[in-house]
């Protein structure tokens, strides 16, 4: 069923949305939670979740992108879920991309608060200011929090292409916080 | 800020990205055209050919809600469905234009707690955009539907909300006209009053918008239409499908349903205060009729602190029910 259809279920009220959902989208949503929670039956309840958050947010909401709406909204959820501390303990790959975005920060002794989003702005004109190509393996690893196989399989390139990739977007995202001054 | 903090912030960045890291390829950014949008729009011209030359079918109240339920069933109604529609389908026929804009009432169906109000709409000119709504007035974030707009005639607007819970529900718009449907529902609050046979209701619609998505809502034609709407006859068979408490449950969380009532166009249900996510047990819900079809139960609230309200796919003659089976297989056979 086609997004538009979909949301118009949602916005009559028809449970049947969430059906449609589930089998559009359900797998991607579960692949992507079960990514950073590591945990099947976790990842299950919380797409469910992510079917609830959807139906009491749409409508009002009217989202362009409903995928990336959903996506959102199951990362969010599941970063809110995981248990950090046994995350560690797991080793799992939310756990290893983490310690990745660490060193693009500029200087960590500093502790300073930064608005929401201001940070937001910050990484959307960093997103922009990478090639299309970098941008897209970027959102794979630390959005989708793809594995750095999968983002090869993905694009049809080497993993170590994908890595040297990876390696020059966090230097560049570690300049460019510095440059707009942010020293987190 | 730790590394964590800048991994959690990633996610708040613009859909956009989502979506690009989603369906855009690196081979397309290097000249490679995706078909995806030609095909769309392909697909777009197809449905547009087909209806071009074909006029705005008025159908009478007992079959365009014949139709729309059968569809909305996904399987040819039972006999019993179609009789009951042919028995409680009201043709109403009141017009009003505003602003070139005329709404017709064109028929009406309801039971004891939903109803069903079948509208056309005709314009000046083409319907275009994805969104056509009148104007809720909106009351709050949380409840935007028809609270201000279908009342007890005489009743003051602040007493509007007795009859909330609506939606609408369109067909492709054909030329100047489109369908509009609207379900008001309270199955969800025992407290709340029911529908009444022979009492007058007033429909009250304001300042119809249109916008595609991502716009703004453009009011295209300011003002009201008022309707006065009387249901002849009203369904308020209801049968208790829970003689006892019982327990349902979907993955880790459960609750204890105290009272499931059907009803021909809906089911209210009372359980004990849940988790907030209990609202899965009820999902994917059926009832079964006796020629062995099934009918979707949708559940339209959920309110933890222990009622719920369902509406039908399609409206059913209790006569005909066999059981309803809830999604942790749990059976429950009419009475």
């Amino acid at each position: 069923m086609e997004d538009a259809k979909i949301i118009a279920l949602f916005w009559e009220r028809n449970e049947q949305a969430v059906k449609e959902t589930d089998t559009a989208y359900g797998g991607k949503l579960y692949g992507l939670s079960n990514r950073i929670l590591n945990n099947r039956e976790d990842a299950e309840e919380n797409v469910s979740d992510t079917y609830m958050e959807t139906w009491k947010s749409i409508p009002p909401k009217q989202p362009t992108y409903f995928y990336a709406f959903l996506a959102s909204i199951c990362r969010n959820l599941s970063l809110n879920r995981l248990d950090w501390r046994m995350a560690a303990k797991r080793n799992a790959e939310v756990v290893a991309l983490t310690q990745e975005m660490e060193s693009c920060i500029p200087d960590r002794r500093q502790d300073s608060e930064i608005d929401r989003r201001e940070l937001r702005r910050v990484l959307e004109s960093f997103l922009e200011s990478l090639s299309k190509e970098s941008r897209l393996i970027f959102l794979r690893r630390y959005l989708y929090v793809d594995s750095v196989a999968e983002i090869a399989q993905r694009y049809g390139i080497s993993e170590s292409k994908v890595k040297t990739q990876l390696h020059r977007s966090r230097q560049k995202l570690h300049t460019y916080l510095e440059k707009e001054g942010i020293t987190v | 800020m730790t590394g964590k903090d800048l991994f959690i912030a990633l996610g708040n960045i613009s859909p956009k990205y989502y979506d690009e890291a989603e369906n855009d390829t690196i081979a397309s950014s290097q000249g490679h055209k995706s078909l995806r949008r030609p095909l769309l729009i392909a697909a777009v011209i197809a449905v547009l050919l087909l209806l071009v030359g074909c006029g705005y079918v008025v159908l009478s109240g007992t079959e365009w809600f014949q139709s729309y339920f059968a569809q909305q069933k996904g399987q040819p109604l039972s006999q019993g469905q179609t009789d009951y529609i042919a028995q409680n389908a009201k043709e109403v026929g009141q017009s009003v234009t505003v602003n070139g804009y005329t709404v017709t009432v064109e028929s009406a169906i309801a039971d004891s707690r939903t109803a069903y109000i079948k509208l056309r709409l005709e314009g000046p000119r083409p319907f275009t955009k994805e969104w056509i709504l009148f104007n809720p007035r909106w009351t709050s974030d949380d409840h935007q539907y028809m609270e201000s707009a279908f009342y007890r005639k005489g009743s003051s607007p602040k007493e509007q909300s007795l009859y909330g819970g609506g939606s609408w529900v369109y067909d492709d718009p054909v030329g100047n006209t489109i369908s509009i449907l609207i379900r008001l529902d309270q199955s969800h609050d025992p407290a709340a009053p029911s529908f009444e046979a022979g009492i007058p209701y007033t429909l009250h619609l304001t300042d119809l918008t249109e916008n595609d998505w991502g716009e703004e809502r453009v009011v295209v034609a300011e003002g009201e239409w008022n309707f006065d709407i009387v249901f002849d006859q009203l369904r308020n068979e209801t049968v208790e499908l829970i003689p006892r408490p019982v327990t349902v449950s979907f993955n880790d969380v459960s609750l204890n349903l105290t009272s499931l009532k059907l009803r021909t166009m809906g089911v209210s249900a009372a359980f004990d205060a849940a988790d907030e996510r209990c609202w899965a047990c009820f999902a994917y819900a059926n009832v079964v009729l006796k020629d062995g079809t099934t009918v979707s139960i949708h559940p339209t609230d959920f309110d933890p602190s222990g009622s719920a309200g369902f509406s039908l796919d399609s409206p059913i003659d209790l006569a005909e029910v066999d059981y309803v089976e809830l999604r942790d297989g749990t059976r429950l056979p009419i009475p």
